[in-house]
């Protein structure tokens, strides 16, 4: 079967890059983008399963793109990154419509699980 | 010492408020009493020097009375009668008689012709009166006692020239000057011109023609009232008037002080009052200021812990910030660490022959992996410090706190070998409180153990329940103690044991932390033994709310 899809995000290219890599090494598709905008631009091309967003990024950070994509592509899950930690961000997170929130650094065994567990609980929340 | 310096200055502020208002208030009274008691006297002075004149003018008119009415009558005699007739002795004997019954005092009549020869005489002894006087000093006669003469002067139809003289007893003068009330410090007697008393006087401890054992006045013709001080200094009022044609003077003395009711019980009272309203109004003082300063120290108190509570605010908020800045900026460089290295780890895996030293290279990997956890643990307690600052109350699990917040003087125990003994329940033991303000309190009171603890020592940290709504933590140390004369004031704000590296700050916010908390804080120290914090701190109103660490 054909893993998820996975939007990474993050202005911090050498991580998205590392991340992605490691995802494909484990059968996922992973795109990394270094923008929300360019996450966007990636949403309007093709379909993800999820995204993993940086919070805080240059222009838009993690919030807002998770605003636009359950607005514009509300099929995709949103999964937020934090360096920060703050339990603010977190709530504001989940009020865009985040699934999770993870911090930095992660664990990728973590993110997977997380991954999947957001995209199943997208899925089950969507068909209910 | 700040401290001291700071508990001398509400001691000096309390003398000098003390010493201000009673300064103040004391003067104040004594100034009034004073005008009050310089008026009193001017008031008893006068008073007394009219009495003086009043008794004068009696007595004195009194005597001239006596002697004209007496004078009168010898008067009328002899105009009514002739020389011949008058040196009839029965005649003359009857005079006598009818004089006696009308004055009593009467002893004696005696007749002298012009030429001084004496013609008869009838009665006592008559004293003898020459020249132009009508009114003699007294005189003691033998077996007869004191008399004086008075003696008028005429000549009849027949052109007889003669004189009539009558002994007339002393007591009459006595009576005259009769000193009506012997409890009055009022003394009045009649003197002759030499001083000699011609009537018994108390004052001068005498009887008539006695010399005065005290010493009186100068006395002339003219009649006085002035004043004077005795031998011990009490004063005196003295009056003295000349009675007409006679040689009596009157004298009268005012001695205020031999009347303790009037004069000395008044001035007692005065000064008894005085004094008495100067003690309350010290003790008035004293209270009043105790109370004044008492509350002073409790503002300042509660501004100095309203300060430092808005600066710790602060500093926790730039704290806070600060420490999510630093974790932001690391973790993100961390996740990328992170990353790299684990996909290195990932391409090992992926290559199916061995390389030289894969193991190694694995191994390292494995190395900076959980450099990198490490790095992680430290940012997120750093994150988790902070973020917990603004926090009211929520469940807290005590002993999971204490070993959180001394996790960030591990690292010190470490390298000064400081042992931490830990007795804590085998259940958890959760309460209702501020986290932030407990981490607080903790901290404090172990980094004052940390300090004073010596290398090597040990901190004992306690946790059990007390009763069903409490749980008590101690923080005992094995350093150098407290002396027992700072103990008492450890809990005050400003006052420090660390000289000038201290704020004296710490623990009074703690104390106000923990009471805030409804909770209590204890000290018990012994110098060179150690020092034992308890702190008691309510279970909290929900102890079934929800959530957990």
């Amino acid at each position: 079967m054909s893993e998820l899809c996975v939007l990474l995000v993050d202005d911090e290219m050498e991580l998205v890059q590392a991340m992605a890599e490691r995802l494909e090494l484990r059968g996922f598709t992973a795109v990394g983008v270094r923008s929300a905008r360019d996450a966007l631009h990636a949403l309007d091309e093709d379909d993800f399963d999820v995204v993993v967003a940086d919070v805080r990024m240059p222009r838009m950070g993690g919030i807002q793109l998770a605003r636009r994509i359950r607005r514009k592509h509300p099929g995709a899950a949103v999964v937020l990154l934090t360096g920060h930690g703050s339990r603010r961000d977190a709530e504001e997170g989940k009020k865009a419509g985040a699934m999770a929130y993870l911090a930095k650094p992660i664990d990728l065994a973590d993110l997977i699980q997380v991954v999947r567990d957001a995209v199943s609980a997208k899925k089950r929340r969507d068909s209910s | 010492m700040t401290s001291e310096i700071s508990l001398h200055r509400y001691r000096r502020l309390w003398i000098l408020t003390v010493l201000i208002t009673s300064v103040v208030t004391v003067s104040a009274l004594l100034v009034l009493n004073g005008v009050n008691y310089h008026q009193f006297e001017r008031t008893l002075e006068a008073e007394s020097m009219l009495e003086v004149e009043v008794m004068l003018d009696l007595t004195g008119q009194s005597v001239t009375r006596s002697l004209d009415e007496r004078l009168a009558s010898l008067r009328l005699l002899v105009r009514t009668r002739s020389f011949d007739e008058l040196s009839d002795r029965k005649t003359l004997s009857s005079l006598l008689k009818a004089l006696r019954s009308s004055y009593g005092e009467f002893a004696g009549l005696s007749l002298r012709a012009g030429n001084g020869e004496p013609a008869i005489a009838v009665g006592g002894t008559v004293p003898d009166l020459g020249g132009e006087e009508s009114v003699g000093e007294v005189v003691s006669i033998l077996n007869e006692g004191y008399r004086f003469a008075l003696s008028v002067r005429s000549e009849d139809d027949e052109g007889h020239s003669f004189r009539l003289t009558a002994a007339v007893d002393a007591h009459l003068l006595a009576e005259l000057a009769e000193e009506r009330d012997e409890d009055l410090p009022i003394f009045t007697f009649l003197v002759n011109r030499q001083s000699v008393l011609q009537t018994p006087s108390r004052y001068c401890g005498g009887e008539v023609l006695e010399p005065c054992v005290r010493e009186l006045p100068r006395i002339d013709d003219r009649s006085a009232v002035f004043k004077d001080l005795d031998r011990d200094g009490y004063r005196l009022f003295w009056g003295h008037s000349q009675v007409p044609d006679s040689p009596f003077t009157v004298v009268v003395l005012l001695q205020p002080s031999l009347g303790a009711r009037s004069y000395f019980q008044l001035r007692g009272e005065l000064l008894l009052i005085t004094i008495g309203s100067a003690a309350l109004l010290l003790l008035l003082n004293v209270g009043t200021a105790t109370w004044l300063i008492l509350k002073i120290r409790e503002a300042d108190v509660h501004q100095a812990q309203m300060l430092h509570k808005a600066q710790y605010t602060t500093k926790m908020a730039s704290l806070g910030r600060l420490a999510a800045g630093v974790a932001h900026e690391i973790n993100n460089p961390l996740a990328i660490i992170n990353e790299k290295a684990g996909l290195v780890k990932d391409l090992a895996g992926l290559v199916k022959e061995e390389f030289p030293r894969r193991e190694k290279v694995v191994a390292n990997l494995d190395s900076i992996l959980h450099s990198v956890e490490r790095c992680r643990a430290i940012t997120h307690r750093l994150l988790g410090f902070a973020r917990r600052m603004d926090v009211d109350r929520e469940p807290v699990m005590v002993d999971l706190l204490l070993t959180q917040v001394l996790s960030f003087l591990e690292t010190e125990a470490l390298h000064r070998e400081v042992e931490i003994v830990k007795e804590f329940p085998e259940e958890q033991i959760r309460i209702e409180s501020d986290r932030g303000q407990l981490q607080q309190v903790f901290l404090n009171i172990l980094n004052n153990a940390f300090e004073a603890t010596p290398d090597g020592g040990t901190i004992s940290l306690g946790v059990k329940a007390e009763g069903d709504d409490s749980v008590v933590v101690t923080v005992r140390d094995t350093g150098h103690g407290i002396d027992s004369a700072d103990v008492k004031h450890i809990f005050e704000p400003f006052y420090t044991t660390k000289g000038k590296y201290g704020t004296g700050l710490g623990l009074s916010i703690t104390y106000g932390i923990v009471t805030n908390l409804g909770g209590d804080i204890r000290v018990e120290s012994e110098l060179g033994v150690g020092t034992c914090f308890t702190i008691v701190l309510p279970l909290g109103p929900a102890p079934g709310g929800g959530g957990g660490e």
